[in-house]
């Protein structure tokens, strides 16, 4: 099998063996009778054991598609995805019991992602309970050293319900329940865009700290550069449902090679007085709807060095020398 | 930009309080606040959510919820008119002309049975008294003066045809129709991707120059005051805890709060995996607060008097930086 995972494996590259694998994935969505919207087309990546990749993008580029792809909680149109050898849309549903556990993920609006009319101890529990695997007392007794993994106090917290916790105590509530089934792939769907900084640097602190606990394998998704910088080892930036750049993360920061990697990178507001850069080069700041996408490089309408071969033909996620892949003619 | 600080202030606050009824009680939200803004700056609050920044600036415009209770010794002074023992007409007079407020959803701002350009019209209809067909002339102006292309054609168009960041550039431009001296932006690009942000607040920053208004510019971002404002203010639980010249400020932050906030934000110069520095403890509850300093349970600095009595706000040097608190960090 892995003969044909041998273009995946032909990049340079430090990394393991990996754990999932996508490969050409599209998803469509119906919108109304006959129109029809491309969220992700063509998507490949993987991600090596034990390894955190970001995934980043504006809104509406198809990065929670992607996610949800990934732990089936959407049917691709094509493509395919192979999670440690095995190919999901392949499985019986044997098989995919034994595989779901082992892909877990949390959500952005953590408040709405727990059942309000249930404890929190008791939502941190259910998956076991779903899955059969222990009895009560087990349970009970994995809940309580879940939560105080991810830092809250069964104590006082089992037995309370969510709406008496704050934003970031139901990140963590939600981190429990996906980590007491001790997954291997962790998916995180912007799980700090609705937190204060505060609370946000706690998160991703608990997020590094359990990752290395519980030997987890990442998928970060977030619109914060600066977030997935600090958390990931290799970045792939998302437009329009399509990859434009996969990179490691610190040279995908220094030396960007997709235009639009480098417009987002220009856009973050540094914290840093002294640097006051108005963003130049691109002077159309909206994104084109995905339902209708630009021909050639989906990137030309924005892309201040476009040239008529970009409107033409659209480029390929190539490999780039001592470098990720991009998908530009022109690389910076 | 410089504006000698001999000119009238144009608006002048004075110890401003604003208590909202909640379920448990008055919650004093805005505590004791004092602000001077003149012509042509801009002025930045900073604060995590709860901490008053946007109740502060309903309490400028009156526009606090039901039942609240501004206290007699508040004074809010725009153009040496006292906002607040100010009548409803003669305020209805000045709120849209010669103060304008742009809030952080514009998709709940703007009429969504309304078309944009309509939306527009009425503000110039209302305040400036010319006929429908003139102001609508004026409305697709505006409209083309904030970037957005086609103008003509998105006038007839509702709010919910409209992306995100086209929505608050409409935002932007019923807040600018008459032209107002005094704009208070309220979280304006928390709603919007990084390239939009960055596109907003560009233009914010070229139509403030333009037209010389002031501007109080409220965000939970310090990236987003760094590089756009002339003054910022940090607030934690209803009050103003530093208060400096931008500059200053991020040069050297004496309030520990404030420069725990910025430590905690994920930076894009830090190496991947780098732990962020994260703040203990919750923020007081604002209906039981502390009898002491706010941030005291949470700082690391805490002595027995910061605990004991709460610090005012107060000058430490030459150059207007403001800090209140009792063991400040040392300066650079």
């Amino acid at each position: 099998m892995l003969v044909s995972f041998g273009v995946y494996l032909k990049t340079p590259s430090k990394k393991k063996e990996p754990i999932l694998i996508v490969s050409d994935l599209a998803v469509q969505f119906r919108i109304g009778r006959y129109r029809k919207i491309e969220a992700v087309s063509g998507v490949s990546l993987d991600i090596g054991v034990g390894e955190t990749l970001g995934l980043v993008g504006e809104s509406g580029c198809g990065k929670s598609t992607v996610a949800r792809s990934i732990v089936g909680l959407q049917r691709p149109t094509t493509g395919k995805i192979i999670f440690s050898g095995q190919d999901l849309s392949q499985c019986t549903i044997q098989q995919m019991k034994e595989i779901r556990p082992q892909i877990q993920m949390i959500f952005q609006d953590s408040v709405a992602s727990l059942n309000p009319g249930r404890k929190i101890g008791k939502t941190i529990e259910e998956p076991l309970r779903v899955l059969g695997l222990a009895d009560r007392q087990g349970r009970e007794r994995l809940a309580h050293e879940m939560m105080r993994a991810v830092g809250l106090d069964p104590e006082q917290m089992y037995s309370r319900y969510p709406f008496e916790f704050s934003g970031g105590q139901c990140q963590r509530a939600s981190l429990a329940r996906a980590l007491i089934l001790n997954p291997r792939l962790l998916i995180c769907d912007e799980p700090v865009s609705s937190l204060d900084v505060s609370v946000q640097a706690q998160i991703l602190n608990l997020l590094e700290k359990m990752k290395r606990q519980f030997e987890l394998t990442m998928l970060f998704i977030s619109h914060d550069l600066a977030v997935v910088k600090n958390i990931s080892d290799r970045v792939a930036v998302m437009y329009l449902g399509k990859i434009c750049e996969i990179a490691a993360s610190e040279e995908l920061y220094c030396t960007p090679r997709h235009p639009y990697s480098a417009l987002l990178l220009a856009s973050i507001p540094e914290p840093n007085p002294g640097q006051r850069n108005p963003t130049k080069g691109t002077v159309n700041s909206e994104l084109p709807s995905p339902a209708n996408p630009p021909p050639g490089c989906r990137f030309h309408t924005r892309c201040p060095n476009t040239r008529d071969l970009c409107i033409e033909v659209e480029p390929e996620l190539k490999g780039v020398p001592n470098q990720g892949q991009v998908a530009c003619h022109f690389p910076l | 930009m410089m504006i000698c600080s001999d000119t009238q202030p144009i608006l002048e606050v004075n110890d401003l309080r604003a208590l909202l009824p909640t379920r448990r009680g008055m919650v004093n939200a805005v505590d004791n606040i004092s602000l001077r803004l003149h012509p042509g700056r801009t002025l930045g609050i900073v604060g995590e959510s709860g901490c008053g920044k946007s109740m502060l600036a309903r309490a400028i415009m009156g526009l606090l919820p039901a039942r609240s209770i501004v206290p007699s010794e508040s004074i809010v002074n725009f153009k040496g008119h006292s906002l607040i023992s100010m009548k409803k007409a003669r305020l209805r007079k000045i709120i849209g002309r010669e103060i304008a407020m742009i809030f952080q959803d514009p998709m709940t701002s703007l009429n969504p049975v309304m078309k944009v350009g309509q939306q527009i019209a009425e503000v110039i209809c209302f305040h400036l008294k010319v006929s429908r067909k003139n102001a609508h002339k004026r409305a697709v102006e505006l409209l083309d003066l904030v970037g957005i292309p086609m103008a003509e054609q998105r006038a007839n168009q509702y709010p919910h045809q409209l992306s995100g960041g086209l929505r608050q550039r409409v935002a932007i431009a019923i807040a600018l129709a008459c032209e107002p001296k005094l704009l208070i932006a309220d979280e304006p690009t928390t709603a919007l991707d990084v390239t939009v942000q960055a596109a907003i607040l560009d233009l914010l920053a070229a139509l403030q120059e333009e037209k010389q208004m002031a501007m109080i510019l409220i965000t939970h971002d310090l990236g987003v005051v760094a590089g756009r404002t002339d003054e910022t203010a940090v607030m934690y639980a209803g009050k103003i805890v530093e208060q400096a010249d931008t500059k200053e400020l991020f040069h050297q932050m004496r309030m520990p709060y404030t420069h725990a906030l910025m430590m905690a934000i994920p930076r894009l110069a830090n190496r991947p995996h780098t732990k962020l520095q994260t703040i203990n403890g919750q923020p007081p509850d604002m209906v039981d607060l502390p009898p002491g300093c706010r941030f005291a349970s949470r700082c690391w600095k805490a002595q027995p008097l910061c605990i004991e009595n709460e610090p005012s706000l107060k000058r430490i040097n030459g150059q207007g930086h403001k800090i209140a608190c009792w063991y400040p960090l040392e300066s650079i």
